[in-house]
């Protein structure tokens, strides 16, 4: 096993130097079978964030905005699609803790974990300049925890939502060394969410399983939201630092319950540029011993 | 060389869509926070008139009139109030409601609502409880047991808030294995775990029961409620079962889940009730907060016994026992006094 991560991360030094040239189009896939092709850009990155809860509201749990902050964890894979050189497919993966306050003794946790798969083609390529748009699909999981609920202390957040997402990206030096910065929009258009029936228990809904009217469709009309992340990657000798600055707005109104959530996170973290092999069992052959 | 001017369109156009999208979105947010007793008691009245769920039966039952209660403590509310004085006129018009399971919650204080029991026999007595366990019984998780001289079995349960296992329930049946017959004993339980006094009742059960129904608001209306939903009680067939008599001794303080637990017991055809009648507490409570931070625990969802009635105002025994003051002074409990005469077959 440790010999495996070994080669591995012999395999991605050399690609992560690679990612401080501008990525070059894939090699014929004739001569994929027995060579070594930089295909595949990836583009992988992870930053911590603190952000800070402008509005935490659950109807089911309280009538009340809370505000607080959070912790959270962003992860982006970024690579090209087999489907051609302008088609990318990009995971998000975002999970998150936090504590919201209303006055002095009322809080709630939250944890939320989001994950969101889209296709992004490149619909304008100028220079240094890419504009990106494209489906995706977001799933969020999670839960609110009233400390001061005895009855209903939680409710759980669950959706599936699908949508847009779109992408401008501008490629630049500062002090000769690569650097990007990208704006992201991602746009849930039309998703179902589990939510309680007013005031439904959920010794109703589970011990006794009556869950019918407990999935609602939402749509903009019925709750409009929206992630908007401001990426920089600058690059620092053989790392590329990335800072991210967040604000993700999630809210939707069912025919009895509303809530609403939003974020603004400024986050570090750290960049990975590479290139698969193909085929990947042959990369073992390249190893110097 | 690119074309700055693109570039730049680009960006903007891609930040106008973006604004203009979030200006158009009706945010959704909650109420912040005030402590004004004006706005909290208009919080209070106005979260009750839309989440409580037995306005229209307590019409019907006592005259509950929600809007003449507003006119009645509006006037009682201004801004200077203290916060004592808020939580004391808060409280007393949620004791309107004449429900236990509606309490505000301040960090100083709790409103209870006491009527379903003060006033009447207590029918429970520690000093006569300790004589019918004598000194040889058993206790574990909130549980007392023990044989009766007339060879029945005793069982005393407190509270269904302290959790026991379906193995302590097999393990008391054991050693209950000699006895004729059993009593449970659930005075003074003011309830708990809803499910804990569902799977003591199953069992007793044969097969799977229909014990009630249920239902829930769907909206602010006073009358908006669900379709009510059967309630099933399913014994574990692999669990021992107990079939001999059984008598359920009851008082005005077995309230919420033992009230549950007594309308599910009743309709056993070998259980008999003994006692006075319970407390009631039939309302499934959920929690919410008024603007200052205080909580609101208030009745959401009626429960209905099999007949679609209510048990919101308890349940009455089939055999209606008070402990008499003769037999207090001889330290005999009265109620499992003619609790024993019952199984024994002499009642």
């Amino acid at each position: 096993m440790k010999r495996t991560l070994f080669h591995i991360f012999l395999l991605l030094v050399p690609a992560c130097l690679l990612a401080q040239e501008d990525p070059q189009p894939a090699a014929s896939s004739d001569a994929a079978s027995d060579v070594l092709i930089p295909a595949n850009f990836t583009r992988t990155g992870t930053t911590i964030s603190l952000g800070l809860i402008s509005t935490s509201f659950d109807s089911y749990l309280s009538p009340n905005n809370y505000i607080g902050f959070d912790l959270d964890l962003l992860g982006e894979d970024w690579r090209r699609s087999v489907w051609g050189d302008n088609l990318f497919r990009q995971s998000i993966y975002e999970t998150t803790v936090g504590l919201t306050m209303a006055g002095s003794t009322s809080s709630t946790l939250v944890a939320n974990e989001t994950y969101t798969h889209a296709y992004a083609w490149r619909v304008v390529r100028f220079g240094p300049f890419d504009l990106y748009a494209g489906p995706e699909l977001q799933a969020r999981v999670g839960a609110l925890y009233n400390t001061r609920n005895s009855n209903n202390p939680v409710n759980l957040k669950l959706g599936l939502h699908a949508g847009g997402m779109a992408m401008a990206e501008v490629r630049y030096n500062i002090g000769g060394l690569p650097a990007r910065t990208s704006y992201q929009l991602d746009l849930p258009l039309l998703g179902a969410v589990f939510s309680p029936p007013y005031t439904q228990s959920y010794y109703a809904m589970f011990d006794l399983r009556q869950l019918g009217g407990t999935v609602h469709f939402v749509s903009p009309f019925n709750g409009f939201s929206l992630r908007r992340i401001l990426t920089t990657d600058l690059t620092l000798r053989h790392s590329i630092l990335r800072v991210v600055l967040e604000n993700d707005s999630y809210q939707y109104r069912t025919s009895t319950n509303s809530y609403a959530q939003r974020t603004f996170r400024l986050g570090v973290g750290f960049v990975f540029n590479s290139y698969a092999i193909r085929p990947r069992e042959k990369a073992f052959d390249y190893l110097p011993y | 060389m690119p074309s700055v001017p693109v570039k730049k369109l680009s960006i903007i156009f891609l930040i106008n869509i973006s604004a203009a999208l979030v200006c158009l979105t009706s945010c959704i947010k909650g109420e912040p926070y005030s402590s004004s007793p004006t706005n909290n008691f208009e919080a209070l009245w106005q979260l009750l008139d839309e989440r409580y769920c037995f306005f229209d039966y307590k019409r019907e039952a006592y005259g509950l009139d929600w809007d003449e209660v507003h006119e009645r403590y509006s006037s009682l509310v201004n801004d200077s109030l203290t916060n004592r004085q808020l939580f004391n006129v808060l409280s007393a018009m949620v004791n309107e409601l004449r429900d236990g399971h509606t309490n505000l919650i301040w960090d100083f204080g709790t409103s209870r609502y006491t009527g379903f029991y003060a006033g009447y026999p207590r029918n429970f007595d520690s000093e006569l409880f300790s004589r019918t366990l004598g000194t040889d019984y058993y206790y574990t998780s909130g549980i007392y047991y023990t044989r009766l001289p007339e060879n029945i079995g005793y069982l005393y349960i407190g509270s269904f808030s302290t959790s026991f296992s379906q193995r302590l329930i097999t393990e008391i049946f054991r050693y209950f294995e000699p006895c004729i017959g059993l009593i449970i004993d659930v005075r003074d339980n003011g309830g708990g775990d809803l499910t804990l006094a569902q799977d003591l009742a199953a069992r007793f059960m044969e097969e799977k029961t229909l014990v009630g129904y249920i239902a829930h608001k769907t909206g602010p209306a006073h009358d908006a409620f669900s379709e009510p939903q059967p309630v099933y009680v399913e014994p574990d067939t692999t669990l021992l079962r107990w079939d001999r008599p059984v008598c359920v001794l009851c008082n005005r303080l077995s309230y919420s889940a033992t009230n549950d637990f007594v309308r599910n017991m009743r309709l056993l055809p070998q259980v008999t009730i003994v006692g006075d009648r319970t407390g009631g507490g039939s309302g499934l409570p959920m929690s919410t907060e008024l603007p200052n931070g205080w909580s609101l625990r208030y009745s959401s969802s009626p429960m209905y016994d099999v007949e679609m009635q209510h048990t919101e105002f308890g349940i009455d025994p089939d055999v209606p026992v008070n402990i008499l003051a003769a037999d207090r002074q001889r330290g005999v409990d009265t109620i499992v006094r003619i609790a024993t005469l019952i199984l024994q077959g002499g009642v």
